[in-house]
């Protein structure tokens, strides 16, 4: 009777205390009001440099005074450059043999650690370590033990063909040289995610599994992959898009050559933009680059669906 | 709530105290008291700025030099930005041959200096070419130069040249041939032939040093210097000619062996650090860099030569290079002070300090004795310099630069032809003009 009364009361008081309408204007300005600060920022420095971008992608621009209209002619000229057909090329296999090379030796390693390998402890730090180095560190490190004449990796593997003359310094190896060295670095990022989902995995599904027969192999495979796979999915995405945005690490261990054998779209944009103060050629290849990273992204969403394995999964 | 508001006003009030706090812009006085703050390129140039700021102080005991150190690569990325805002430094370190001095005097962004040029005699000091050179635009001079110097020269390991049985002595022009002989015989022995610095710089000065062996005439050649698109009967400069035959000699050279391992991807640093390491017959480099490979005290003398002539082109002279200098930025905030200082740098005075620090000073008017500080090699090249010749250097427009010095290590690798890189690059300096 008095939960009765107490509520009665309450739906009597409400309509007094707040209109249904005014209230609701009064949450859109609330939010809106919030909103403001983060929006402005957003427009000023997200929107309006994108924006500047793709207008100044149809003209020509070197670095001062005003730009000309150019029309469609720096597309043109992209169409027909073969520096920046290398550039493509060389980004579609950096960032699938990259990609591939970190995520499977970060997950390997992961299930190593997972498993309490012996030493499992020092193997985290130490594959962890690379990631942690900086980019210059890394390049300066990986070029001296490359160099064809002095490098401790080229003579250690010359008996390798195509090792003794520099993995960096030709051209047919070099991106190959390149991919090597960001997979050494880049891999302990994905191991540290993928041992943060393994070892939300319960360990009665495991031993359950290993009751039925299943040895590491098996259960790694039909046991514990399957049950991160949503973390997989995203740090697959993750490293795709990491590595299609590459630039600090080429520019730092190759600059692009020799030649243009080691040209990504990074360092082509860099190179026009700033050496060749040529900025409305960069900003179309820098247009045309984020599309294609878009593109793939979204591609990829599409397949894989990260977010509605993370919902369900 | 009032636990988070509290904090963050605090934090706030005492970001806006130290901002106010904070240095003020210098104000510009007539005398050019204050602080002028001079951006240097590293190396060479920034240890004789270095060396004068005591004595510019002490002659002018008001003024304050602040020195901005940047390398090569960050000026070339950066200048035209940096010169043309406000935070422009008072002085600042140009290049004619980098695509920012042109672009900065075109925007009216550099203060003219044509009277920094006529103090202490300045104009008359260099050689004509020089005044009347690249400095000078739409008849005014925009920046004021500094030090000479040229390239690219050969140096030579002399140790490893006896071993081979090479008799050269300094100042020496092989033939194409002789030059082809002296690398098999050093390959005899198990040295490599020539380091070069193909990812640099550097690649650019042997595809000019041989485009200039190929010419038949200082007119020709001067074509290429004013990097005109075409001659005068309208035949493309660079796809047909002395730089076609220039691009098929370093082809030649590089199926002859002539080059290091892995010259190709190379900096013009770790060439020099190859042709010290003692190993190498040749390097294709500067007098600029000499000082920074002796500075390593490397374990055999270093003896010079000349590039090698080819069949029917010119005497191969020394290709000399006046284009570094200093600019005052039209927002320089004490350009009183600045150009104080450029004329003390400009000054004899300013110019004899060049030598101790490894450069060589433009102007005519000094004391032989000076030269005394340079390195036994430079010195000798200087005393060699009238009777070998002189001419002026190839500096193309950045974009031609940088597709040279990649077709370079293209066709090193054979990922282009003589042909292929001669027609693009064409083609650059075709849509460059246009």
């Amino acid at each position: 009777m008095t939960l009765l009364r107490t509520a009665s009361a309450t739906s009597r008081e409400l309509p007094q205390r707040r209109h249904p309408v005014r209230g609701r204007h009064r949450e859109i300005w609330v939010t809106v009001v919030l909103m403001l600060p983060a929006l402005i920022l957003a427009a000023v420095f997200l929107l309006y440099p994108i924006i500047n971008t793709i207008q100044l992608s149809f003209q020509d621009w070197p670095g001062l005074g005003p730009a000309t209209s150019a029309g469609f002619s720096n597309f043109t000229q992209l169409v027909s450059d073969p520096g920046f057909r290398t550039a493509i090329t060389n980004n579609l296999l950096f960032a699938v043999v990259v990609t591939a090379g970190t995520v499977g030796l970060g997950t390997v390693l992961a299930l190593a650690i997972d498993n309490r390998v012996r030493f499992w402890r020092i193997y985290r730090f130490v594959f962890f370590l690379p990631y942690v180095m900086p980019i210059t560190v890394v390049a300066i490190m990986w070029s001296n033990a490359l160099d064809p004449n002095f490098g401790w990796v080229t003579h250690t593997l010359s008996f390798i063909p195509g090792v003794s003359d520099g993995l960096l310094d030709t051209p047919s190896s070099a991106i190959w040289g390149v991919c090597w060295v960001a997979i050494w670095q880049l891999s302990g990022f994905p191991m540290v995610y993928m041992v943060a989902a393994l070892s939300t995995i319960p360990p009665e599904v495991e031993q359950a599994a290993q009751l039925d027969g299943a040895g590491p192999v098996k259960l790694a495979w039909r046991v514990s992959l399957p049950m991160v796979r949503d973390t997989l999915a995203t740090v697959v995405l993750l490293q795709l898009i990491f590595s299609f945005k590459v630039f600090d690490l080429v520019q730092a261990l190759t600059q692009g050559g020799p030649g243009n054998s080691t040209q990504v779209l990074g360092t082509l944009i860099y190179r026009d933009a700033f050496i060749n103060n040529d900025f409305g050629y960069a900003s179309a290849v820098a247009v045309v680059a984020t599309i294609i990273i878009v593109l793939i992204s979204l591609a990829y969403l599409a397949v894989f669906k990260p977010g509605k394995i993370e919902r369900h999964g | 709530m009032k636990r988070i508001i509290v904090p963050i006003a605090a934090t706030v009030a005492a970001s806006l105290l130290v901002a106010a706090c904070g240095e003020a812009p210098a104000k510009t006085s007539a005398n050019g008291s204050g602080t002028v703050v001079v951006t240097v390129v590293s190396g060479d140039m920034a240890a004789w700025v270095k060396s004068a700021i005591p004595l510019f102080e002490k002659k002018y005991p008001k003024i304050n030099v602040v020195e901005n150190t940047e390398t090569q690569e960050q000026l070339l990325a950066n200048a035209t930005q940096l010169y043309s805002s406000n935070d422009a430094p008072d002085l600042a370190f140009l290049q004619t041959n980098m695509s920012a001095y042109p672009l900065l005097v075109k925007a009216g962004d550099l203060e003219p200096v044509d009277d920094v040029w006529s103090k202490d005699g300045l104009a008359n000091a260099v050689p004509t070419d020089v005044s009347d050179g690249p400095w000078k635009q739409d008849g005014h001079y925009y920046g004021v130069v500094t030090d000479q110097t040229w390239a690219p020269d050969i140096f030579y390991n002399k140790a490893l040249f006896a071993k081979a049985g090479i008799s050269v002595s300094d100042g020496y022009r092989p033939t194409d041939q002789e030059f082809l002989g002296w690398i098999k015989k050093l390959k005899a022995i198990g040295a490599q032939g020539l380091a070069i610095g193909g990812d640099d710089f550097t690649a650019k000065h042997i595809t000019g040093a041989l485009t200039q062996a190929w010419t038949t005439s200082s007119a020709q050649w001067n074509e290429y210097v004013s990097n005109a698109a075409t001659t005068s009967n309208d035949t493309p400069l660079y796809s047909k000619g002395p730089y076609l035959e220039a691009l098929q000699t370093i082809d030649a050279w590089n199926k002859a062996g002539v080059f290091a391992k892995g010259s190709a991807g190379m900096t013009a640093a770790q060439a020099e650090s190859l042709f010290a390491s003692g190993n190498v017959g040749m390097l294709s480099d500067g007098p600029f860099d000499l000082p920074a490979i002796m500075s390593g005290n490397p374990p055999f003398d270093i003896g010079w030569m000349m590039y090698p002539t080819m069949s029917t082109g010119t005497k191969t002279p020394f290709l000399t290079y006046t284009g570094d200098g200093f600019a005052i930025p039209t927002h320089a905030k004490n350009p009183v002070g600045a150009k104080l200082l450029a004329e003390f740098l400009a000054s004899p005075q300013g110019q004899a300090l060049l030598p101790a620090a490894g450069s060589i000073p433009i102007r005519s008017d000094l004391s032989k004795s000076l030269e005394s500080d340079l390195l036994p090699q430079i010195q000798e090249m200087m005393a060699m310099m009238p009777s070998l010749g002189t001419a002026p250097i190839w500096s193309p427009a950045q974009n031609v630069e940088t597709e040279a010095t990649n077709g370079f290590g293209e066709l090193l690798t054979g990922q282009t032809t003589p042909d292929g890189l001669a027609a693009a690059v064409q083609e650059m300096v075709g849509s460059g003009q246009s």
